[in-house]
């Protein structure tokens, strides 16, 4: 399969792998920072009435949110003239379905 | 939602937005940063001979790899004589879906559990799961990983590395490994805690959300079971 790699023992492992542990923490707390910093963005009101066809029919953006107070749309690129959508977002939609049955 | 919120022009709006992307930009290259220092790390050989129980018997650690020369194994808190985790199974929910793609990178994925084989099988049908999932029960598997500890270490920093005490037996992880052509096997990665916390699809889009996790420091508080949320169709109130 692969290239040679430098081969230690266990201890030499940990240490190794402790160095890269607090970079690891680093970035986990960055990631916090990140996601507060977006929740503070501020906000566009959305003010444009929008129809949506689904399988009950027409559906509002406002039904879109189904009794709840926030709402993710992702943007999943299926063109009205392609066979079918992208397997790019597939890969990505299908990380989303819960419980994944196949 | 009650909305006090700074609500600004569309202009306004791409302005601000554009002052955030530069930093996700940022964040996304330091990602991969630390994915190549992650792949730079050493290895360690893997000298022990481990046997586990699956759907078809005894199973050898080389057996896990299913012809592929990476393997991925989630260290699923199950013990023996305890309830499997809801919080591992908000975790097997995100990655039972994706694994049919890891497969396409040279890289199988399984779960490793203390409790027996039987108990596994009983809740992985319950669950609707299709990843493999196997027993480390009767092996040092999981204590020679740092995903299960003895009673007296409960209270000692050995857990992620010797930074925190496990608290209980089991604890969460994932671990990485690789063959090489003549069939030894090295261990490349493990990572534990807010480790895992990347591997979780439903956060990174909870993230997204203007109540984000909404935890107030009550670590996931809020997560059942996937069938056990009480507002689930055709479920008495």
């Amino acid at each position: 399969m692969m290239q040679r790699h430098p081969v230690v023992s266990h201890d030499e492992w940990i240490t190794a792998r402790q160095a890269l542990l607090n970079k690891e923490k680093e970035f986990t707390r960055l990631r916090d920072e990140l996601s507060q910093q977006r929740r503070h963005l501020p906000w566009e009101r959305v003010d444009k009435e929008y129809v949506f066809e689904g399988p009950k029919g027409t559906e509002t953006l406002a039904q879109l949110f189904a009794g709840k107070s926030q709402l993710i749309a992702y943007h999943f690129m299926f063109a009205p003239d392609w066979d079918a959508g992208c397997p790019s977002c597939s890969f990505i939609g299908l990380a989303y379905r819960f419980g994944g049955m196949p | 939602m009650t909305q006090s919120h700074k609500i600004v022009s569309h202009d306004q709006w791409i302005e601000a937005r554009k002052g955030l992307l530069a930093k996700e930009k940022e964040f996304t290259r330091l990602r991969d940063e630390l994915s190549r220092q992650r792949r730079a790390l050493p290895w360690e050989r893997v000298e022990k001979e481990y046997l586990f129980d699956g759907s078809g018997g005894k199973e050898s650690l080389a057996q896990l790899f299913a012809e592929k020369s990476q393997l991925i194994v989630y260290h699923f808190m199950f013990p023996p004589d305890g309830e499997p985790c809801p919080h591992c199974s908000f975790w097997a929910d995100n990655f039972n879906p994706v694994i049919v793609h890891i497969n396409h990178r040279d890289a199988s994925m399984v779960a490793i559990s203390r409790a027996p084989y039987e108990r596994i099988a009983a809740y992985k049908q319950r669950m609707g799961w299709s990843f493999k999932w196997l027993s480390s029960g009767h092996n040092s598997f999981n204590y020679d990983f740092g995903a299960s500890f003895t009673p007296g270490e409960l209270r000692e920093p050995v857990f992620n590395f010797g930074t925190q005490a496990p608290g209980l037996q089991d604890r969460e992880g994932a671990s990485v490994f690789a063959k090489d052509e003549s069939g030894a096997i090295f261990r490349t990665y493990s990572t534990h805690g807010r480790g895992i916390d990347l591997l979780n699809t439903a956060y990174n889009y909870i993230d997204l959300l203007p109540k984000g996790r909404d935890e107030n420091g009550r670590n996931q508080y809020w997560v059942r079971r996937h069938d056990e949320y009480e507002d689930l169709p055709g479920r008495p109130a």
